[in-house]
């Protein structure tokens, strides 16, 4: 029997913080605009505008970096019940052309299509209706990809970023996929795509070109997975997604670490990372778990629960870098941190400014 | 060691003594008071490793001795035994026997040397003051401190003797308290910061009378001399703020209100307050200080409060919490608040007195 292909969109709003803050002070729409942590300390950038990209500027980048690439930039604090009524207008939005949608973060969402077209005649009409109303009514644009899977939808709509429509027909899709990196796919991080590079694999395509076994063979359960999505097989459904209990990140070594300094360090990169997670899906939460694995594969877990969700991403480091001093590390070697922020709330709209800054 | 006491005198010691034992320990004897029976005496002493609490009580001996009990246990018996009958301890080894009237109890002690003892160290100055002295600083100022904030010094409460003055300074980042004291000259400066423990449980020591405590500062550890109780805690470590810099000049925009009517506006307004935020609205206007809530229920409420104030209207987002707390705090009938914009922080004093101060920083709503 053969299925009914699936039609699937991503949605992914272009800058959109940044985006937000350029729509309503029209003194901010032609310089290079951050927004993101304090550029005199140590916060990261949330999202750029494109004329700010033009100097290399991107997510994730310390903000003291941004600062240095493009001083004349104008930085911003992030104004989060701004962006989180402007997602609340979005999503509200795109749910009139699904019941079935699933929002990633404040700015993302999956939209599953199938069997749900109503009065459009096409998959890319609708696409182009989410496009023209986001436009209308949110004075945004937004980037969406159309495909017959949630992992080909999510790599078409980055492809002509901002303000693009990329629609890959299923037939097309194992073309699509071939020549990008293999970093694209979900699941490859930094150690796995080290381990696909030592054995000279760069692309989709050369992932293809191997057997399942081999993929197995050289990843574990993982490569299993990894050889399905290199075909374009992904049927992962789209739902309205399971309230989140936590968000974690974790990284392994190339080499063991013994160094505190340096794992304080990394600790303060993961930090990062987790507090721009949760920012993006407008999330606080309580309790920080500190993962570290030694070299004999015990794993152990330190937590602390807080009074107060950590504010900035540097007091959310502070307490991740004092549970590592419970554990092993320093005295046994470390090949695996990793950092999770569970006990998760809807973060306040209203801020209350500090005293000290 | 064998005692006989009443409920009441017991009771004087061990009650104190127990409260600064925490309900869950790292060490099984830190869940035990360390009893002393000797001369006329029984020393009572509870710890945590950060406070340490001996209380004295006068009592008949029999026997002299020490032992430990587990303290919440034995709280609990001292406390159900009826009023009248006399109080025997005996030890049969590690083992305490409680006997009053009709009811015996065996406790199991630990070994009384494994008992830990605070080290308080070399002692640098000593100072007396005035009970209630001590008493009005800490209760004006301690419920602005932090509370398990990463920026452990603002857990606690800082002291500062220059010449005649002390001066308590709390703060969690968001609010700040402040109050000056005029008392006895110290023999130098002392800038310490009590911990949040330490500062909560002099508060429930501390009496309203003018009668003198020592006072024992030690690098590490400050320590309080009171009649029948000797309490000392650990210092906190670490630099405090610069709190001077976040304490505006009082020349800002001056709203004089009535203590009592504000304050219960306050309490009307809080009641529909955001429940996660408690976020409110205080606007200024002509003779009018008006205070309005919404939460996301859609439900509503505003309070006008007659305000001494002439300018441009002026309207600023508050935790309710905070203002309730500095306002209940303030000693004088009328409040003076200092204000600029809403993204400045407002000054409270008492109308007629300069200390105590509180600075709020305000909310975005």
């Amino acid at each position: 029997m053969s299925e009914r292909p699936r039609r699937i969109l991503h949605c992914d709003m272009d800058g959109f913080f940044a985006a937000i803050h350029r729509r309503d002070e029209p003194h901010l729409r032609e310089v290079p605009l951050v927004v993101g942590g304090d550029p005199d300390g140590r916060g990261v950038v949330s999202t750029a505008n494109y004329a700010a990209r033009r100097y290399g500027r991107h997510s994730a980048m310390p903000a003291a970096t941004a600062k240095r690439l493009c001083p004349e930039a104008v930085f911003l604090r992030p104004d989060l019940a701004r962006y989180r009524a402007g997602s609340r207008r979005l999503m509200a939005l795109l749910s009139e052309f699904s019941d079935r949608i699933e929002p990633v973060s404040l700015d993302e969402a999956y939209l599953e299509l199938t069997d749900r077209l109503s009065s459009y005649p096409s998959t890319t009409a609708a696409a182009e209706a989410i496009r023209a109303r986001v436009r209308e009514t949110l004075g945004l644009t937004v980037s969406v990809g159309v495909a017959n899977s949630r992992l080909v939808a999510k790599l078409a709509s980055d492809w002509d970023k901002p303000d693009g429509l990329t629609v890959v027909p299923p037939k097309q899709v194992p073309g699509f996929l071939a020549p990008l990196p293999v970093r694209k796919l979900p699941g490859v991080g930094p150690t796995t795509e080290r381990t696909l590079t030592e054995a000279s694999l760069a692309t989709v395509a050369d992932l293809r070109a191997q057997g399942r076994e081999r993929l197995v063979h050289l990843l574990g359960r993982i490569g299993g997975t990894l050889h399905n999505l290199a075909w374009g097989r992904d049927d992962c459904p789209v739902g309205v997604e399971r309230a989140r209990k936590s968000l974690g990140v974790e990284t392994t070594f190339a080499v063991d670490q013994v160094n505190l300094a340096e794992m304080d360090r990394i600790l303060t990169s993961l930090a990062e990372r987790v507090h721009r997670g949760l920012l993006t899906r407008g999330l606080t939460g309580r309790t920080v778990t500190v993962k570290a694995r030694y070299p004999d594969f015990r794993t152990v877990t330190r937590s602390q629960t807080l009074a107060e969700p950590p504010a900035e991403a540097e007091a959310l480091a502070t307490v991740a870098q004092q549970l590592l001093r419970r554990t092993e590390a320093g005295q046994t070697p470390v090949r695996l941190l990793g950092l999770t922020v569970a006990n998760l709330t809807e973060a306040e709209p209203a801020e209350q400014l500090p005293l000290f800054r | 060691m064998r005692i006989e006491s009443s409920k009441e005198e017991l009771l004087a010691g061990v009650n104190p003594a127990a409260s600064v034992v925490e309900t869950r320990q790292t060490l099984p004897i830190l869940g035990h008071l360390h009893l002393t029976a000797e001369g006329e005496h029984l020393q009572i002493i509870g710890t945590d490793l950060e406070v340490e609490l001996r209380a004295t009580c006068p009592v008949a001996v029999a026997e002299e001795g020490q032992v430990t009990v587990p303290a919440r246990k034995f709280l609990d018996i001292i406390r159900s035994l009826p009023e009248a009958a006399p109080i025997q301890l005996s030890q049969e080894g590690e083992r305490i026997q409680i006997l009053s009237g009709r009811s015996r109890f065996h406790l199991a002690g630990l070994a009384p040397d494994d008992f830990p003892r605070l080290e308080i160290g070399d002692h640098q100055s000593e100072v007396s003051l005035p009970q209630e002295a001590l008493k009005g600083l800490l209760e004006r100022t301690s419920f602005a401190m932090a509370r398990d904030d990463v920026r452990y010094y603002l857990n606690g409460i800082l002291l500062e003797w220059t010449g005649n003055n002390l001066r308590a300074v709390a703060t969690d980042g968001h609010r700040l308290a402040l109050m000056d004291r005029e008392v006895a000259a110290a023999p130098e400066e002392i800038h310490v910061i009590l911990p949040r423990k330490g500062v909560q449980e002099l508060e429930r020591l501390l009496g309203d009378s003018e009668e003198t405590i020592e006072v024992t500062f030690t690098p590490s550890h400050v320590r309080f001399q009171l009649p029948g109780i000797t309490f000392a805690t650990k210092l906190i470590e670490g630099r405090f703020p610069d709190y001077r810099r976040v304490i505006p000049e009082a020349n800002g925009h001056q709203v004089v209100v009535d203590r009592a009517t504000f304050q219960q506006a306050l309490r009307r307004i809080a009641i529909l307050a955001n429940r996660k935020t408690h976020g409110i609205r205080v606007a200024v206007r002509e003779g009018t200080l008006v205070l309005s809530a919404e939460n996301p229920d859609q439900e509503e409420a505003t309070e006008e409060v007659a305000a001494d104030f002439s300018g441009e209207p002026i309207e600023i987002g508050f935790n309710v919490d905070y203002l309730q707390q500095a306002i209940a705090a303030l000693p004088d009938d009328q409040v003076l608040l200092h204000l600029w914009d809403s993204q400045s922080s407002c000054l409270i004093l008492p109308a007629a007195q300069t200390t105590p101060k509180y600075v709020i920083m305000p909310m975005r709503l």
